[in-house]
């Protein structure tokens, strides 16, 4: 459950972050991958080098989604839709690597914000992120 | 046992140089009471814990983060018996304290997102996470080891 404030919180944080996207969100990943090896398995056809072109492209694809959903989040599962059938037919990522993400996106925004991301950011950044994780995962089965 | 690489115990013993614990304790615990609201289960004794700011201000809490906080220093000064180190500390919150284990999990995620703030992205590189997180994981899995 988001309250509107949570709401707002969470959009400003991701417009803040959409200049640096490919930053957070290549860190994210390299973070994840060094973290949880066993996420390395879906990324075997790319160069997943810190800050290779792969990853920076790859990082900024995924933080800009998220940043789009934050603007709306009432309207996620229409904006998440074409994402959803793409995570379900063709990617069939184990849906409990999502929460690996989810938590290393966590750490590198505590790591870049300090102080700013405090409980009451962080708290609402993991609702938000949970909730952005189970819409992804819908149409598995 | 436990297979540390030197880069790893290295990484987890300055890490532990360069934060003070007395500082992040209190953080994490407060973090964790209101990320994960249902933590305060344990914690009815506390007193005002109905909003994040009487959390983060609540001095029970403070000394309790403390506490914990403080008593990882063992297990980074005994990084190849963590297990044994903490049995007793396992024993006491399974049988006295009634503590479900999960719950360390949790703590150990909002130590880590207090570390992360508290020392940036250049020195709590991924490298530096991984090593922590082991670390922590290591820590977690002793403290609900002779849960039975």
């Amino acid at each position: 459950m988001l309250s509107k404030e949570e709401k707002e919180l969470i959009a400003q944080i991701w417009e803040k972050m959409i200049p640096i996207a490919s930053e957070i969100g290549s860190e994210s990943l390299h973070r994840m991958m060094t973290t949880f090896p066993g996420t390395k398995t879906y990324f075997s056809h790319l160069d997943i080098r810190p800050r290779s072109r792969q990853m920076l492209s790859h990082g900024k694809k995924i933080v800009l989604a998220i940043a789009e959903c934050s603007k709306d989040i009432s309207s996620m599962m229409v904006t998440l839709a074409p994402l959803q059938t793409l995570h379900a037919y063709k990617l069939k990522i184990d849906p409990y690597n999502l929460k690996y993400l989810s938590h290393c996106l966590i750490v590198t925004l505590a790591a870049h914000m300090g102080s700013d991301f405090d409980p009451v950011a962080h708290a609402a950044m993991d609702k938000f992120l949970s909730a952005f994780a189970a819409v992804l995962a819908e149409k598995y089965r | 046992m436990v297979d540390w690489t030197d880069a790893e115990r290295s990484a987890i013993v300055g890490l532990w140089g360069k934060i003070s614990a007395d500082e992040i304790g209190p953080q994490a615990l407060a973090r964790c009471l209101i990320v994960f609201p249902w933590t305060q289960r344990y914690f009815s004794s506390f007193g005002n814990l109905s909003t994040p700011a009487a959390i983060a201000g609540n001095p029970n809490v403070a000394k309790h983060g403390r506490t914990v906080m403080n008593g990882l220093e063992r297990a980074v000064r005994n990084l190849d018996d963590i297990k044994n180190t903490y049995a007793p500390l396992s024993v006491m919150h399974s049988e006295k304290l009634h503590v479900d284990p999960d719950n360390f999990r949790v703590l150990a995620e909002c130590i880590t997102v207090c570390v992360a703030a508290k020392l940036g992205p250049a020195v709590f590189n991924a490298d530096a996470q991984e090593a922590f997180q082991k670390f922590l994981s290591v820590v977690v899995s002793a403290l609900g080891r002779q849960y039975h």
